[in-house]
């Protein structure tokens, strides 16, 4: 009888592939995507090492710049189970999926993720029965580790609006007219560019960011949306599709794709007449005069991928890259199977595509004493003195914000 | 037309168009300082990777010249088919490319790998790069 031999565990270190120079290592790794990068800290510890180096989180910035690769827009495509939170990133440019354990602190029912100037902010947003919302931000390196929280209390509507570079919170009260309309998050400098998140009276609505104006979905029976320009403050209305009618009450979502404004429509499978999921986009410029175009509906078989027979403002996400829509499932019970369906403008077609990867991942929350600025003492007066902005800005490279600078 | 004359790890002469050879920066750097007369030797790149690297630069100059009829999608067919290398062969051509100071041959490899390492787990990655090792020993 032959005894097994004990697993030898060997330590392995990125050195023993040893004519690779640490400036090529560099290279290699600065190509990765953000997702990518986080993965290939636990390779092995050169490799941890090279990625945790100063400079290097600034380096894929600069070459994420010069690329033109930064990522945009994303999806947090599944939330866990309640009291073990975690949530699915895809970063659709990529392909690159994650599984993020969220920390204790930030709990939420509902959850959004942008990225600004290589942080990754995942939104844990609050409802609770008496019009109270609140909103909790976690902001993440995922190259240099860092982890910073921040708390937003708000009772009304809450706009959050990322740039490349900023992340602004905006309250937004379109009962009270422009005037009483103010910021209680902000500070940084930069370009409109989407907004995550609007929520008006305990209902959840979904809102963007395009040219100048930031759009809400304010009141399905009206069929309108609001407009708000964020210059001038001023809020004006926008009629929906008048094909619509009553069939969006819930699957109604904005997104800002190239500069223009699509409006994404899904209504439940019980009303059998035609396209349950459709796409237009606002032409002929700013509110009042603007008119939708019928852009694309999704074929059938993608339609039960995505929804599974229901409509609910959770269970489905949606993001815009360049000329390309994205649309996915967020159920909290399918963990592997989700759909994510891609619809391309220039040729209004819809195909399928199968995140790369699955894998969990565990953050080292290493959150150091929790930060929780206090918002409810700021007003206006506040405030610091607001940029001049004007729509051609968008895009264009900003300073990076003393915020975000602090941070790294 | 001046030749210039290189020689591999192995000692293989290469003899190839100066205005080529000027493509590698570091080519172009010895050039200035010894001259063409004699062979400039390359310890570090052998024969194999130098007369690929030589392919490479070649196809890219034909490319760029005016008058010449290929498309981006060849172009980009033959870099995709020219980086369709075992894992040890990709990496000495990492090497090779950043020793000679071929910026798009190096941005082109550096790439690949990445693109290579970045849909895999953390232990495929591992055994990629020792099996790379033990395939170089």
């Amino acid at each position: 009888m032959r005894l097994e031999e004990p697993r030898r565990r060997r330590r392995w270190s990125g050195e023993d592939w040893a004519v690779l120079p640490s400036e090529l290592l560099d290279l290699i790794l600065l190509r990765l995507p953000l997702l990518a990068i986080v993965r290939a800290r636990s390779v092995c510890k050169s490799w941890n090492d090279a990625i945790q180096s100063p400079g290097f989180a600034h380096r894929k910035a600069l070459l994420d710049h010069e690329l033109g690769c930064v990522p945009k827009g994303w999806l947090v495509t599944l939330i866990g189970r309640y009291k073990k939170k975690w949530v699915w990133l895809y970063d659709p440019r990529s392909g690159l999926r994650h599984q993020i354990t969220l920390p204790a602190s930030l709990k939420g029912t509902f959850y959004e993720a942008v990225v600004v100037g290589g942080f990754i902010f995942i939104e844990a947003g609050c409802v609770n029965c008496d019009d109270n919302f609140s909103s909790r931000y976690l902001a993440w390196n995922p190259i240099t580790g860092f982890v910073k929280e921040l708390f937003v209390p708000q009772a009304g509507c809450l706009a959050v609006v990322s740039t490349n570079r900023s992340l602004k919170v905006y309250s937004l009260k379109p009962s009270g007219g422009g005037e009483e309309s103010k910021k209680i998050l902000s500070g940084l400098a930069g370009s409109w560019h989407r907004v995550a998140f609007l929520t008006y009276r305990n209902q959840f609505f979904f809102g963007t960011y395009s040219n100048g104006l930031v759009y809400s979905t304010k009141a399905f029976r009206d069929r309108t949306l609001t407009a708000q320009d964020m210059i001038t403050f001023k809020i004006s209305g926008v009629e929906l599709p008048p094909q619509l009618e009553r069939k969006c009450r819930w699957g109604l979502k904005l997104l800002n794709s190239e500069g223009s404004l699509l409006l994404l429509v899904a209504c439940t499978p019980l009303r059998r007449d035609g396209n349950r999921m459709q796409v237009w986009r606002l032409i002929d410029g700013a509110p009042p005069g603007a008119r939708w175009e019928f852009i694309s509906a999704m074929p059938e078989e993608f339609y039960e991928l995505v929804f599974r027979g229901k409509v609910t403002q959770h269970n489905w996400r949606c993001a815009a890259v360049d000329h390309l829509v994205y649309v996915s499932s967020s159920h909290r019970r399918v963990e592997q199977q989700e759909g994510v369906v891609v619809l391309d403008l220039r040729t209004s077609r819809w195909s399928k595509v199968e995140p790369v990867h699955h894998e969990r991942q565990h953050c080292p929350w290493s959150a150091p004493a929790a930060f929780y600025p206090s918002f409810a003492s700021l007003d206006d007066s506040a405030m610091p003195p607001q940029p001049k902005f004007s729509p051609e800005d968008v895009g264009t490279s900003q300073p990076r914000p003393a915020f975000l600078r602090s941070m790294v | 037309m001046v030749k210039v004359t290189l020689k591999s790890a192995e000692g293989d002469v290469f003899e190839v168009d100066e205005e080529l050879a000027l493509e590698s920066l570091m080519v172009k750097n010895m050039i200035e300082d010894v001259g063409l007369d004699s062979a400039i030797s390359l310890p570090n790149v052998s024969s194999t990777i130098l007369a690929k690297v030589i392919e490479y630069i070649k196809f890219h100059m034909d490319a760029q010249k005016d008058g010449s009829k290929k498309t981006s999608e060849e172009i980009k067919a033959f870099d995709d088919d020219f980086v369709n290398v075992g894992i040890p062969t990709l990496f000495e051509m990492v090497l090779a490319s950043n020793y000679l100071n071929v910026k798009s041959l190096l941005s082109l490899t550096c790439n690949t790998v990445a693109n290579m390492i970045k849909t895999k787990p953390p232990a495929e990655v591992k055994e990629m790069f020792t099996s790379a090792k033990q395939a170089k020993a």
